[in-house]
């Protein structure tokens, strides 16, 4: 009967709860100009207006695939502009000696799935098949885009040959 | 690679976060809207308005007069109107005897697309007083109406129907429990759901889950008792305000823009509106947002206040003050003539959640008129820093 109680304490306990985790996840997938707080927020937004959080059986896996989609959709929308940046980012880092990792660089122009399975797999110690769940893919492609990750940043830094 | 780990944990670590408290405050401005405090902090800005009201005269008649050659600027061209959102209009049915008792509501629906074949549900819902609930509030279901959606673009004209009591058995069997009487929705403020989509079901009684296609925009509404119609065209694909023909519209909007703002970086921006005389309080609200570069742009419709609203009763965002509301997402705006007031000030405002900064750094205005089913524009280029009236880029749509 009830509906969408957005603002009850209940659910803000939840961000709090959440919060330091689901801002960490944002701050890796989130385009490198764009605020992972931003991004955040943004996730949140968009899930409460639909749903209340304590209404969700897992709550934390399903704001990250939010994050993950909307991460995504900044891309698309900025392909434009990263395709400058990437230009510009490029003809930077010509004179930067090799290393890993620089400045983050690197890592930032993997696509948004890519570092976020990277992460989860590596930092947060997630087996694929939990990582697949939370980005709303099978297992199977939550793998390829971590093995897909890793090896662009191996061709990157030059350690293997594309 | 032996990096990578760490890498990735300064990428996540990356920045400064705001914390869980600001981001609560942060998502609640985001649902409901921004918020304001009551009259005594209008007050504090008076002389902003007052100070800024001759020069503004002078000077927006002036230099609007050099940039369009002496049009009336005041009232965009034809030419230019873009489609209100939403509109209510008393229905020419005859009110009740006792307009206490309630009256019928309408949902006029003139040019819905893309849903053929889809099922267009409206339900009209309050935030009511509920002992029973663990939040004391919750959102109850006053009327609504389902209906096949057999062409497109798709025409209807629903009166809402009254609530069954009795909850469905199966949530799937009776996803909208409208008995075959017309509701009798008494004055106060409701909010309409307006939701199309392949098998809208089941989030909950009054709400279907995420579907096929699923579309849903909502329009806050006060009713008066009487018998009333809502106009609407057509539901964004995106969620948010319901979009509604412009043919049938009493209202217009104000739109204002920032366009190139330069050496305003970490500036709080915010924009208040005030009926032409300026006195308190603001009749509507824009923009929530730091400038984050230089030069930095940015839009954002004008907002009246929502009736006072339950909801600041029952949540945190009661921490922004003790007369706290929230602005309507619909941007309606009564026609006549408004002053639109931009703010800014480096950091936060203070005291933050209020619109209105004590003491300002920077603030100018602008005179408006807003007509009826025209989505007035306003473009500002900077905001001076001792008052004086916005350099407007475009007046217009």
């Amino acid at each position: 009967m009830e509906l969408l109680s957005r603002t009850e304490r209940g659910e803000w306990r939840i961000i709090d709860e959440l919060y330091p985790s689901l801002r960490r996840f944002a701050a890796v997938v989130a385009p490198h100009d764009l605020d992972p707080d931003d991004l955040l927020q943004e996730a949140l937004v968009l899930v409460l207006r639909r749903h209340r959080l304590s209404d969700l059986d897992y709550p934390g896996p399903y704001l990250r695939k939010t994050i993950m989609h909307a991460a995504v959709s900044h891309n698309r929308s900025m392909a434009r502009r990263w395709r400058a940046l990437s230009r510009y980012a490029a003809s930077e880092a010509a004179g930067v000696p090799p290393g890993y990792p620089s400045d983050l660089t690197e890592l930032t122009a993997l696509p948004p799935r890519e570092r976020a399975a990277l992460y989860l797999h590596e930092v947060e110690g997630y087996r694929y098949g939990e990582i697949g769940e939370m980005l709303g893919c099978t297992e199977a492609a939550a793998k390829k885009a971590g093995v897909r990750g890793r090896r662009r940043l191996q061709i990157t830094l030059g350690e293997v040959a594309p | 690679m032996s990096d990578l780990r760490a890498a990735l944990i300064e990428l996540a670590e990356r920045g400064t976060p705001v914390g869980s408290g600001r981001m609560r405050e942060r998502v609640a401005v985001e649902l409901a809207g921004p918020i304001r405090r009551g009259g005594a902090e209008w007050m504090r800005i008076g002389w902003v308005v007052a100070a800024t009201a001759a020069a503004v005269v002078l000077v927006v008649i002036g230099g609007t007069a050099l940039l369009f050659g002496g049009t009336e600027l005041s009232t965009p061209p034809p030419a230019a109107v873009a489609p209100a959102m939403t509109t209510t209009t008393a229905a020419t049915t005859t009110a009740p005897p006792n307009a206490a008792e309630g009256g019928t509501l309408t949902i006029d629906v003139s040019s819905l697309s893309g849903s053929l074949g889809d099922q267009l549900a409206g339900v009209l819902m309050a935030w009511a007083y509920d002992p029973a609930s663990p939040g004391d509030y919750r959102w109850e279901g006053v009327g609504g109406f389902a209906v096949a959606v057999d062409d497109d673009p798709f025409t209807t004209s629903q009166v809402l129907g009254e609530v069954d009591a009795e909850l469905p058995a199966d949530p799937g069997d009776a996803m909208w429990p409208w008995a075959s009487g017309e509701a009798r929705i008494p004055a106060g403020d409701y909010t309409l759901w307006l939701s199309a989509g392949e098998d809208l079901c089941c989030y909950n009684r009054w709400v279907p889950a995420d579907g096929p296609g699923l579309r849903f925009c909502e329009f806050r509404i006060s009713t008066t008792g009487q018998d009333q119609i809502v106009h609407i065209a057509d539901i964004p694909s995106d969620g948010g305000p319901c979009v509604t023909d412009p043919a049938t519209a009493a209202t217009g909007t104000i739109t204002v823009a920032v366009e190139g703002l330069a050496d305003m970086v970490g500036y709080r921006l915010l924009a208040g509106v005030f009926a032409e005389t300026g006195d308190a309080p603001l009749v509507g609200g824009a923009f929530w947002t730091h400038v984050d570069g230089d030069p930095f742009s940015d839009r954002d419709r004008v907002h009246p206040p929502a009736v006072p609203n339950p909801r600041t009763e029952s949540s945190d965002v009661v921490g922004w003050g003790g007369e706290d509301y929230f602005w309507n997402e619909t941007a309606q705006l009564a026609p006549g003539r408004y002053q639109v007031v931009l703010w800014a000030n480096p950091g936060e405002l203070a005291p933050y959640g209020s619109h209105i900064p004590a003491d300002p750094e920077r603030a100018c205005t602008i005179d408006v008129e807003v007509v009826a089913g025209i989505d007035t524009e306003v473009v500002v280029t900077g905001i001076p820093a001792d008052g004086e009236p916005c350099p407007l880029l475009a007046f217009g749509s």
